[in-house]
């Protein structure tokens, strides 16, 4: 019967659906019990927090396809019903109208022929309403909108309404991202987006030549695609990553300035964000530890140094720390997770003043002198609300007390 | 003539009150219910032109730092500017996607802000 579709193919296209449930679902408890239980170190934590963070992901796609063969099951059951019935009433006009033909005065004929009419379109009726059920359930299980690109009818040109994933990045990006005046360590203003503990890392690399001849070689402009190549390190090995949008609510750099005017543009920063969202997810830009990014920005091998019990860091730590800038390396450090923290600090031409130390947040340590103070920067970049931008240094009474972990390397190793 | 200077007296009254009406509804929308804003917890955002840091503290309360305000928790207002008055309306736990006790730096709660004009 056409128009019904065909209930064999969709029941077909459901157990296909169930098969794949189960697979994914075979694949997660494979993936679940392989813990590792003898197995300690960076690489078994590495594995842990991945598996942490991909397992739950793995039982809602089985979730997810389990409930889109029922769906798809259950269509298929209304489906044969409803073409059972239209069949029937079908059968039933036919006999009604060959009843009149015979006998045009017959009413009671009429009256049947009226009513199969009637069952037929109802049993349309109830087909199209069980797909659009169908849809529904279907756009729900993959988080689309169905609206399929249209836009309200506010908004009939899209001016005001977006058409985009919102964790996708929303600004296109032009070739002034890594013009000469972004290479300095005020060229990162953090944004909205909680990603301190990879932003820590750029910064820590502008802090340094050999930090922007880094970047130099692993960010590069493509004319041709408009955009950028950013190249990730996994397990040292580099994989250049496309990237021609960036977050307008991420990374920002002062562009230019006139009179009370002035503008900004996106980051290097920016670039490494969305390189990280399109290779990782934009979960991963939503907290971190510093370790990891500086991994993956890097493709060096770092060393985190972390106080279990969040006490500040030991002289021997410091020292470890100092021997690492004083050798062109990259440092960061983490502020407490709790509590308020307002500190006396020095800025560079001697003056103190009062900032506060934001926590559970990832600063970049840029010298330490010797007798343990430490200057550090906030990637919240210049003029921010904390602490004003720029460098400042903490004292060593501070560092003893506030920083508990760090992460460090050397590109120049 | 004179006609001709009525028809441009009415259009530009009618401009006028018009304007008039827009600018004391959008006075009434952003002081009345305000502009609601999302941030994540350990990050920067603009309210009415300043930068101020959001930081979430055990006790669930917010801190909003660059301003004169203190700890405000769900349903408090502060005034952090002559005519920004700046209410928290909610905190979620959804900013982070984490596995709990992991240790992480950024990417804390998401605070609900909600900034009108008195």
């Amino acid at each position: 019967m056409s128009g019904f579709g065909d209930p064999a193919a969709v029941s077909s296209a459901s157990d296909s659906l169930r098969k794949a449930a189960a697979a994914a679902e075979h694949a997660r408890s494979l993936a679940n019990r392989a813990q590792p239980d003898v197995w300690r170190g960076r690489a078994a934590d590495a594995y842990l927090s991945a598996s942490r963070k991909t397992l739950p992901g793995a039982a809602r796609l089985s979730d997810a396809l389990e409930s889109a063969s029922g769906t798809l099951g259950r269509y298929a059951a209304v489906q044969r019903e409803l073409q059972a019935n239209y069949e029937r009433a079908q059968a039933d006009l036919d006999r009604s109208v060959a009843a009149l033909k015979r006998n045009p005065l017959d009413v009671s004929a009429g009256i049947s022929a009226a009513g199969a009419q009637l069952a037929g379109l109802g049993a349309l009726g109830k087909l199209q309403h069980a797909a659009a059920s169908a849809a529904g359930e279907l756009r729900a299980l993959s988080d689309d909108d169905g609206n399929d690109g249209a836009h309200p009818w506010w908004d009939p040109f899209g001016w005001f309404t977006e058409d985009r994933d919102p964790d996708d990045p929303d600004q296109r990006v032009s070739d002034n991202v890594l013009d000469d005046d972004s290479f300095t360590s005020d060229d990162v203003a953090q944004g909205q987006i909680g990603d301190c503990f990879a932003l820590s890392s750029i910064v820590s690399l502008l802090n340094t030549d050999a930090g922007d001849d880094f970047i130099r070689d692993n960010v590069r402009w493509d004319p041709d695609k408009q955009g950028y190549w950013v190249t990730l390190y996994e397990n040292g090995k580099g994989e250049e990553v496309f990237v021609d949008h960036v977050y307008g609510k991420g990374a920002r750099q002062k562009d230019w300035e006139w009179f009370i005017f002035s503008g900004d543009k996106p980051s290097i920063a920016a670039l490494y964000e969305s390189a990280l969202q399109s290779k990782y997810g934009y979960s991963y830009l939503e907290g971190g530890q510093s370790w990891e990014a500086m991994e993956k920005i890097t493709g060096r091998e770092v060393t985190q140094q972390a106080n279990d019990d969040y006490s500040g860091f030991s002289q021997r730590q410091v020292d470890s720390l100092r021997d690492v800038l004083n050798a062109g390396g990259q440092v960061t450090v983490s502020s407490p997770r709790s509590g308020e923290h307002p500190l006396t600090v020095e800025a560079p031409d001697g003056s103190t003043r009062q900032v506060e130390l934001v926590t559970q947040h990832s600063y970049v340590a840029t010298k330490i002198e010797a007798d343990g103070s430490m200057w550090v920067r906030n990637p919240w970049g210049p003029g921010n609300s904390a602490d004003g931008g720029g460098e400042f240094k903490v004292s060593a009474e501070d560092v003893a007390r506030v920083f508990w972990r760090s992460a460090s390397t050397n590109i120049t190793d | 003539m004179r006609s001709e200077r009525r028809t441009r007296v009415t259009a530009v009254s009618i401009i006028a009150i018009v304007a008039g009406v827009a600018i004391l509804a959008t006075l009434l929308v952003f002081g009345v219910i305000g502009v609601g804003r999302t941030v994540v917890a350990g990050s920067e955002t603009q309210l009415c032109g300043a930068r101020v840091g959001v930081v979430v503290a055990d006790d669930a309360s917010v801190r909003l730092l660059g301003t004169d305000a203190g700890r405000l928790a769900v349903g408090d207002r502060a005034r952090i500017g002559a005519f920004c008055v700046v209410e928290v309306v909610g905190i979620s736990e959804s900013g982070t996607n984490t596995a709990p006790g992991e240790d992480v730096d950024g990417g804390g709660a998401s605070v609900q802000l909600r900034w009108r004009l008195w």
